[in-house]
């Protein structure tokens, strides 16, 4: 067992630990988005027969999270590690157990569980059901079934494991808030902390995202991405329509945070979100359809069709 | 016959908590239903459930069913052979079917109407190891799953993925399948603790080896252990618990070895409203929390953990980090919101929709308080005050400590008013305006806290009736049903007594569009009913009132009626007046005019006449003093109309004195409906 004690040891214990379990090693999706989950690598793989395995850090952006810095572990950016496996396999459970053996957390000393947390993202057309996995009360990571994705019934079920990266260290490194959590440690003992890095952008960024992002600006830009999204589903381009509706959803988090939006407006914003991301999933499917869906076994690829056949 | 007990077990990934309990008792009841349809005896059935098991331990099953005689008819003789003497279809049909194909294994069954071929035999009993994979499936199926899930590329649906199957019959495995899942002896002890496979030999086991296993199977045996463990950290701390049976429960529900710890916070979070800390505490981390004797919340509360832990200080220590930054946020929150004038809150009101056609909370919080001004002077209370916490009432819907704490609206709005000096019976009305929640909560504790509860509630009830959105047997967003019954549980309980019609009217006013205000008030006289109803009133008691010709608007001198009502109906003149009332009634209505035409005395023929229309006028004099003066005078007039039907005929055949006596009658039907539907009543 790997001695985890810094931030980026945890990463590269993960990654490792999961990339032996059959996983390829995603890297970070280069645009905003408010959780692993929106990677395409999560998304547009949960849909349709195809077989996929992967795993990735994802940094995550939630404007209204933002607490200035003040807060020990509320922060408006931080870290997700994600894992999916599709079909989730039958110890999918034992694997995540057995991984935070790996980086170092005793089992036996923690009270690590598994509690109810149904997940549901009315953005993506989402659900699934799974837990939030509790260590000593806190919540570390997310677990899910996905059973349903941008509308459409994921067969077979993607599983997917989110950990809260920070929220471990934590524990890992005995730490009491997010700020004093090692990141790295030279050869010589030298020490950057989590503050050394973000401490300033936290504060800037609460700024930004409560009181100056400029909302006319924003609502243009939600306008324009919708839009453009749009343009490209009726093109058969799922890749880059979905990187729009990635863009126009960030929008949307920061006018929430701005408080721009009321409470009934909100409302129909989700639904605008939602039905981009519909166009976008049912598009995606079609196109690796028509590809034959590539990654997928003989007997799953079948029965799909077979389903479409029926309909 | 092998009498042993049967034990089934699903293994499954945690459980969802809050209908473990459900889902045990559903297995329990399934399986012995299942076995019980198919002659399977059996004796005593024992349930288990932690959050990875569904257990059913059932004693002295029966392996066999009883022997099953067969008799089955088959076509009738005349039928079963055609004129060649051969067997027709129809007979070999039946033979196929009755698994021969010999003749002489029928028998011939006489009958009156001739002959019959029958089939009669005499089958073993099936096996429980051949029918048991119907009989789980047929129990399995049956469970109440809320929402169900897949996984991996099954195309099976389960509340949770089943990962194991334990079935055994005594001290053998009863072969069968289940989403994938063969059945076999094996169990899983607790993950961490034990962190392995258990061999069940003998279903009776089954408890003793999971608890050697750090298991404790039985819910109602771990909850016991819970509570007491939780009552002896209690008392270790000198602290106080609230009892809490649905936290209890929950927490027995996600634990398979539970031990109670107990942490503590900086008590410099105690500045932050206890309500608010309650619910961090107990919303998001499922902890008890204790107060000291005088009632004040400590800093401080007990977890339950899933294991006993090798370092336990590492498990609280965790738990403290946790709750801190929840408090810290709670802190936050709070703070930043005391900074926020009240005012500046009740401007983003303005901002916030509470129903498209209705308008924003800002119009609803104006039209609240002209409402309760008027209520608050209807009832002899200050109209300020009630204008002042109805424009407040709302305002910490826009607060950051309700948008994370939903629960606390109201509560938080209290504390915001004190803090900017409002006065206190303006808090407690912002914070009261909310109840009652549900059935047998509390209602306001002040006057002005009821008037803002009305004027909320009507405004509501009368503006979706006004834009067409009653509720319906099934939809009802609004939840206008609780909001009625609140209304009248505020009336006849705290009391206020109000002219429910004058304050429709008046709110109906204060909307935009001209809405109608009967279907709210029939609306919410049918909640009264029920309210009434459930609580063991009579029903034809209270239409008499409701029936009366002014009907109900004062619901609490209808109650108080209602009351009156049910003592007269006993008495002997009241049970001469339901009885005569009745026949009153017909008459009047088969007269086919209701309203009382001029009286002649000069045209009556008797005094038992003359002593009627005393009655009558009698009554009528007493038509505007308290209800139980009413009813003595009715009481009064019983004798003369019982007199009056012994004697007079009223359809004489003299149309004009037949038309005079219809008068009289008329008058005594309308002058005793002002007072009550005396005829609604049963006799």
């Amino acid at each position: 067992m790997a001695k985890v004690d810094t931030f980026q040891d945890l990463i590269l214990t993960l990654q490792e630990f999961w990339a032996d379990r059959g996983c390829a090693l995603m890297q970070p999706y280069d645009m905003e988005v408010g959780a692993g989950t929106f990677h395409p690598a999560t998304f547009l793989r949960a849909i349709g027969p195809e077989q996929w395995s992967a795993a990735y850090v994802q940094p995550c952006r939630r404007p209204t999270d933002g607490r200035y810095g003040e807060n020990p572990n509320r922060y408006q950016y931080y870290y997700q590690f994600q894992v999916v496996m599709k079909p989730s396999p039958e110890h999918f459970q034992e694997l995540y157990l057995e991984s935070l053996s790996h980086v170092g957390i005793d089992p036996k000393a923690h009270d690590i569980r598994f509690v109810e947390d149904n997940w549901e993202s009315p953005t993506l057309g989402a659900w699934g059901l799974g837990w939030e996995v509790w260590m000593d009360g806190m919540e570390i990571t997310q677990f899910t079934y996905f059973q349903q994705v941008a509308g459409l019934e994921c067969f077979p079920v993607m599983g997917e494991i989110t950990y809260g990266l920070e929220r471990l260290s934590l524990y890992l490194q005995g730490a009491e808030d997010f700020q004093s959590l090692i990141w790295s440690r030279d050869h010589q003992g030298n020490t950057l902390s989590y503050a050394d890095i973000f401490h300033q952008y936290e504060v800037e960024m609460s700024s930004f995202n409560f009181d100056l992002a400029d909302i006319p600006g924003l609502f243009q830009q939600f306008d324009f991405f919708e839009s453009e999204a749009q343009r490209f589903i009726a093109q058969a381009l799922p890749l880059p329509a979905y990187e729009y509706v990635m863009k126009a959803s960030h929008c949307f988090n920061l006018l929430d945070a701005r408080s721009a939006i009321s409470v009934t407006e909100r409302q129909r914003f989700i639904l605008r979100v939602r039905t981009l991301a519909r166009g976008v999933g049912s598009t995606y499917f079609e196109t690796r359809k028509a590809a034959g869906f590539p990654l997928a076994t003989q007997a799953d690829r079948d029965f799909v069709l077979k389903a479409l056949d029926h309909e | 016959m092998n009498k042993s007990s049967l034990l089934l077990e699903l293994g499954t990934e945690e459980l969802p908590p809050k209908s473990l309990k459900t889902l045990k008792d559903a297995l329990g009841t399934n399986l012995s239903r299942a076995l019980s349809d198919r002659q399977f005896e059996h004796g005593t059935v024992s349930t288990f459930a932690t959050p990875r098991r569904l257990g059913v331990l059932i004693e002295t099953c029966n392996d066999t069913q009883p022997e099953q005689f067969v008799e089955r008819r088959g076509p009738s003789l005349k039928a079963a052979y055609g004129d060649d003497h051969q067997p027709t279809k129809a007979l070999l049909g039946f033979l196929k079917s009755c698994g021969t194909d010999n003749v002489a294994d029928l028998e011939h069954l006489e009958t009156d109407k001739g002959a019959w071929l029958v089939y009669r035999a005499h089958h073993q009993g099936a096996t429980l190891a051949s029918e048991f994979q119907t009989i789980l499936e047929e129990a399995v199926n049956g469970l109440p799953i809320a929402k169900r899930m897949r996984w991996g590329n099954l195309r099976s649906e389960f509340v949770r993925p089943l990962r194991w199957l334990l079935a055994l019959h005594g001290k053998n495995i009863l072969d069968c399948t289940l989403f994938g899942q063969p059945s076999g002896r094996i169990t899983q002890g607790h993950r961490a603790m034990y962190g392995g496979a258990v061999t069940i030999d003998m279903p009776e086991d089954y408890p003793s080896q999971l608890q050697s296993a750090n298991v404790i199977a039985c819910f109602e045996t771990r909850r016991d252990q819970i509570v007491a463990e939780l009552a002896k950290a209690a008392e270790n701390r000198g602290g106080i618990l609230t009892d809490d049976p649905d936290l209890i429960d929950e927490v027995t529900a996600l634990t398979e070895w539970p031990i109670v710890l107990g942490g503590e916070f900086d008590p410099n979070f105690l500045e932050v409203p206890e309500e608010a800390l309650i619910s961090a505490m107990r919303e998001h981390q499922r902890y008890f929390h204790l107060r000291n004797a005088q009632g004040d919340l400590e800093p401080c509360f007990l977890t339950v953990a899933n294991l006993e832990s090798s370092d336990p200080a590492l498990i609280i220590k965790g738990n403290e980090r946790v709750i801190r930054p929840r408090l810290a946020d709670a802190q936050f929150f709070f703070k930043r919101d005391l900074n926020r004038p009240l005012s500046d809150a009740a401007d983003q009101l303005n901002q916030v929709v509470f129903q498209n056609e209705l308008g924003s909370f800002g119009e609803k919080a104006e039209r609240i308080s002209q409402l309760a001004a008027f209520i608050a002077q209807e009832i002899g209370e200050d109209p300020l005050l009630a204008e002042r916490a109805s424009k407040l009432a709302k305002t910490d819907l826009v607060s950051l400590m309700v948008g994370e704490f939903p629960d606390l609206q109201g509560i938080m709005g209290r504390y915001y008013a004190l803090a900017q000096n409002e006065e206190a019976v303006v808090a407690d009305a912002i914070r009261d305006h909310y109840l009652p929640r549900f059935s047998g909560d509390r209602l306001p504790s002040n006057a002005i806290g009821c008037v803002v509860a009305l004027a909320d509630r009507i405004d509501t009830l009368v503006g979706l009736f006004g834009i067409g959105q009653p509720p319906t047997g099934s939809k009802d967003p609004f939840a206008l049903r609780r909001q009625s019954l609140a209304i009248v549980r505020i009336c006849i309980d705290f009391p206020i007594k109000i002219s429910l019609k004058t304050v429709l009217r008046k709110a109906a006013a204060l909307h935009s569009g001209s809405y109608s205000t009967d279907p709210v008030l029939a609306y919410i006289l049918d909640r009264f009913e029920n309210l009434m109803a459930d609580q063991g009133v009579a029903l034809d008691e209270i239409r008499a009132i409701r029936g009366r010709s002014s009907g109900i608007d004062n619901l609490t001198t209808a109650a108080a009626d209602i009351v009156s009502i049910g003592s007269f109906r006993t008495t002997e003149a009241g049970l001469k007046v339901i009885n005569t009332q009745k026949r009153v009634k017909n008459i009047v209505e088969k007269s086919d005019q209701l309203a009382p035409g001029k009286i002649s005395k000069d045209l009556f023929k008797s005094d038992v006449e003359f002593a009627l229309l005393k009655a009558i006028d009698h009554l009528g004099s007493k038509l505007t003093t308290d209800f139980s003066e009413q009813l003595a005078a009715v009481s009064v007039s019983a004798e003369s109309v019982a007199n009056y039907f012994d004697s007079v005929m009223v359809m004489d055949d003299d149309a004009l004195i037949r038309e005079n006596r219809l008068n009289t009658l008329r008058s005594l039907n309308a002058t005793l409906t002002q007072i009550a539907a005396f005829d609604a009543l049963q006799q």
